[in-house]
């Protein structure tokens, strides 16, 4: 048991930290808002976290309040991610498609290089020996479950309001829910912001879980990932992230026993998931159906 | 007369084709008006530019005395004008009742703080869009199906569900693109009157564009007729219909 | 600011920008017959540059699986270079068949095709890695044969390097051009391409196989991949199986600089941004990498067609 916790509690937490931020992708989907740039707020999130846990001027503070010096990480990077995404959001929302997708991936990049070239963020190194929260790693367990689960709560909210619903309408037609009153680029910034701000959170959650933090959390390569999440699992179900998720990082390790073939297969699996899955995991369990 | 919609000298041109010329005319409150013309005359290029889908070349169009000429169409449909159209744009992936709900919810500003702090005036917000949809999916007949994917009715359920979600929007003005094609004659004698109806109850001014010419006769005030972007005529149904560029265009094979 | 550092950034920015100007032509070609963006082309890329390299070089590297395995030729460089230009080209077959066509066939949503060729791609990088090994394959200073490393000009007192490697990049990247626009524009196969991509259903309506067309596409966008990546590789090294990851993102915004689907915009933004990243001032050297996504960020926001596109209206 000792054994498995250790081998697969880590294995445990990464899905559940994961998923969380798939959902940060999820949300922006549901208003059929192609974004990638959850990663980058991730990243971003993240550093706040590194830099507020590990800096020297900022010791005096984080002896006096203890463990609540945690959720002060969580709100600083939240107080980063909504300005920074209002600016992003409006001026790239505009935008259809895979030009929108373009420009995320474009902000993700330009990013990447301006952390690289920040000595705060300790350049190409990153920052490492970020404190703790818990002490073992399956109490991570308990920090990450109970906050996915608050977070698909809150997705689940969204779903069934009003505002969801507009979101909705905007997926399924555009043009007619601007005819029928619908703020689009409002309502579908709204949902990019969200989405940005929970990734923002979630970096800040997952660096001390973590212990480093470097460029590599902002990269194309995991933006994509998070992605294959999102539309394996399901890009039309807030359960969808998990499920994805769930197969997805736990694929590499299933498959570790074939050491170097397995990043093939986990490519294989992608291409077999989008042809013979197009609906997701979660597709596969429900019929279509209305909010 | 107390004209509810003003249009003057609209135009729209696609590189070098005038897909609408200079075209003017007023429709007055609570008037059933309708548009008709050859395919390619116009007319849903028209009413894109009256509901701020496409940006005229030039004119402008005054709704209820204020100018609307190129504001945004959401804009202008919480204003009071609403539309439904040719192909109709259904929330096919929604349900029928969600689909009513939508621009209620647009109308209200139903917001993401509502959403994920729902607090009681956000809930109450919600209870009378609920209550105001049921009303609207009732009135055209498909309380039965108010649970149902909107793509899973039948062609003639999508055009009266179309209808009801335009009704959502409160509107002063409602324009509707080609509402009976496809209809049987039944289907189009009931659609007469629920036209009728429906100005009476909401107190509506209907714009419509139709190919159905007994149906225009029988049911309009007044007519225009467009022609290759061009405005011929204007008036009673009895007058266009004798108009002798209007027979020689439009109407005369159509009669014959 | 002198004449002479003026003609060597010139220089510099249209040698590369040449390269980067084939590559997204990869891109350009596929975006324009199947209208999505071929996530694979950047692996496609890396392809190439290794297998020209075991072409020229005759020897695998030292990790992986073929490692230390030896042909029994060496080619060359202009026939390496052909040859793995034609095994890229035969990759992107291999693509087309693996993350494409079965979702053509179904009628999928374009998202899906997107992540499908990253699927492909990840298997195509993962496979180069088992083959190749992940180390540093340098081309040696002989590649070229007797070319010497460089010419010097004095340009008003300042010195002008010209690397061969230089010449060789913007020599080959116009060649490949002059071939594509000539074989686009004035062969039956060139018209009957550009019919398919304008309207396949026409197209197969006048007897041209559509499918054998989408394919060749392919081979020609892979083909072009395949030796932009070799072009890349022998200038600056082939830094590992990974290396192409970052041009294949940086050829995007080659493509939406240029418009996408425009094949002299793919070329124009190629230049253009080989050049802007050639004449960045010193100072901000660093900032290199981020230069072409800005550039992609600012189109985006001015105009979105890019600078040859066409701008689409909306039907209702």
């Amino acid at each position: 048991m000792e054994d498995f916790i250790a081998r697969y509690g880590f294995l445990f937490v990464t899905i559940l930290q994961q998923a969380l931020l798939g959902l940060s992708f999820y949300l922006p989907l549901m208003a059929g808002q192609l974004s990638l740039a959850g990663i980058g707020f991730y990243s971003l999130g993240g550093y706040v976290a590194a830099v507020m846990g590990t800096h020297p001027a900022l010791a005096p503070w984080r002896d006096s309040l203890g463990f609540l010096f945690f959720p002060l990480e969580w709100l600083c990077a939240l107080a980063l991610s909504v300005p920074l995404a209002l600016a992003l959001g409006f001026p790239a929302l505009r935008l259809r498609g895979i030009y929108l997708a373009l420009a995320t991936i474009a902000f993700v990049q330009v990013l990447g290089v301006v952390v690289l070239n920040l000595p705060l963020a300790g350049g190409a190194v990153g920052i490492f020996g970020i404190p703790q929260a818990f002490e073992s790693r399956l109490a991570y367990v308990w920090f990450f479950g109970p906050l996915l689960a608050l977070a698909l709560l809150l997705v689940w909210r969204v779903e069934r309001s009003g505002f969801g619903r507009m979101l909705f309408a905007i997926r399924e037609d555009e043009l007619a829910a601007r005819a029928m009153g619908v703020a689009i680029t409002w309502r579908k910034v709204q949902a990019f912001v969200l989405g940005c701000a929970l990734a923002g959170v979630a970096g800040a959650m997952s660096a001390p879980f973590l212990n480093t933090w470097n460029a590599r959390q902002g990269t194309f390569d995991a933006s994509v990932a998070c992605l294959a999440y999102v539309l394996i699992g399901g890009a039309r179900s807030k359960w969808g992230p998990l499920l994805g998720a769930a197969l997805l990082v736990s694929l590499p390790e299933v498959l570790r026993p074939l050491k170097d073939s397995r990043m093939i297969l986990n490519g294989l699996v992608l291409v077999l998931a989008c042809v013979y899955m197009p609906r997701g995991i979660a597709g596969l369990f429900s019929r279509r159906k209305g909010s | 007369m107390n004209a509810i919609l003003r249009v003057q000298d609209l135009s729209k041109a696609f590189g070098g084709l005038m897909a609408v010329s200079s075209v003017s005319f007023e429709v007055a409150e609570g008037e059933i008006f309708g548009l008709i013309g050859p395919n390619g005359a116009g007319k849903t290029t028209l009413f894109n530019m009256l509901t701020g889908l496409c940006t005229p070349t030039s004119g402008s169009v005054r709704f209820q005395g204020r100018e609307i000429t190129g504001l945004d169409p959401a804009r202008i449909a919480r204003m009071g004008m609403a539309r439904t159209f040719q192909n109709i744009r259904l929330f096919g992936g929604l349900s029928v009742l969600d689909n009513v709900r939508v621009p209620l919810h647009a109308m209200a500003r139903s917001g993401l703080w509502g959403a994920l702090a729902g607090g009681a005036a956000a809930r109450d917000k919600e209870r009378r869009a609920l209550e105001k949809a049921r009303e609207l999916v009732d009135l055209v007949g498909l309380s039965g199906r108010a649970g149902a994917l909107a793509a899973s009715l039948p062609y003639g359920g999508r055009r009266r569900l179309e209808i009801a979600r335009a009704l959502a929007l409160s509107p002063k003005l409602l324009l509707l693109d080609e509402p009976a094609a496809g209809l049987n004659p039944a289907e189009k004698v009931e659609l007469s009157r629920f036209i009728l109806d429906i100005r009476d109850r909401f107190g509506l001014t209907v714009l419509f564009i139709e190919h159905n010419v007994p149906m225009v006769m029988g049911l309009c005030q007044r007519i225009a007729v467009l022609n290759f972007g061009d405005l011929i005529a204007v008036g009673a149904p009895e007058a266009v219909q004798a108009d002798p560029a209007v027979v020689e265009a439009y109407l005369g094979e159509a009669h014959a | 600011m002198t004449l002479a550092w003026f003609l060597q950034n010139l220089l510099n920015g249209l040698s590369i920008g040449s390269v980067y100007a084939v590559f997204a032509l990869g891109y350009t070609l596929v975006f324009s017959i199947l209208g999505i963006i071929n996530f694979a082309h950047g692996a496609v890329f890396t392809l190439g540059a290794y297998c020209t390299y075991v072409l020229a070089v005759g020897q695998f590297g030292l990790n992986g699986v073929l490692a230390g395995v030896s042909l029994p030729f060496r080619l060359p460089f202009a026939l390496a270079l052909l040859g793995g230009a034609v095994l890229s080209g035969l990759a992107g077959v291999a693509v087309e068949r693996l993350a494409f066509r079965p979702l053509r066939k179904r009628g999928a949503d374009a998202l899906l095709a997107l992540v499908s060729s990253l699927g492909v791609a990840l298997i195509l990088v993962n496979l180069i890695q088992y083959l190749f090994g992940a180390e540093i394959y340098s081309f040696p200073a002989d590649v070229f044969g007797d070319l010497p490393a460089a010419m010097l000009f004095k340009v008003g007192g300042k010195m002008v390097a010209v690397r061969s490697v230089q010449v060789i990049l913007f020599g080959v990247s116009m060649l490949m051009l002059a071939a594509l626009v000539w074989f686009i524009q004035f062969t039956r196969a060139g018209k009957a391409l550009r019919a398919t991509a304008e309207n396949p259903d026409t197209a197969s309506l006048l007897g041209i196989n559509v499918n054998l067309f989408i394919m060749g596409t392919f081979f020609i966008s892979g083909l072009l991949g395949g030796m932009s990546g070799t072009l890349i590789g022998v200038s600056f090294g082939l830094a590992g199986p990974y290396f192409g990851v970052a041009y294949g993102l940086k050829a995007l915004a080659v493509i939406v600089l240029g418009g996408l689907g425009s094949i002299p915009g793919a070329v124009l933004g190629g230049l253009v941004i080989g050049l802007a990243e050639a004449f960045l001032p010193p100072e901000l050297s660093s900032y290199k990498e981020a230069v072409a996504y800005a550039l992609l960020f600012l189109v985006l926001l001015v105009r979105p067609q890019g600078l040859l596109g066409r701008n689409a209206e909306q039907k209702v």
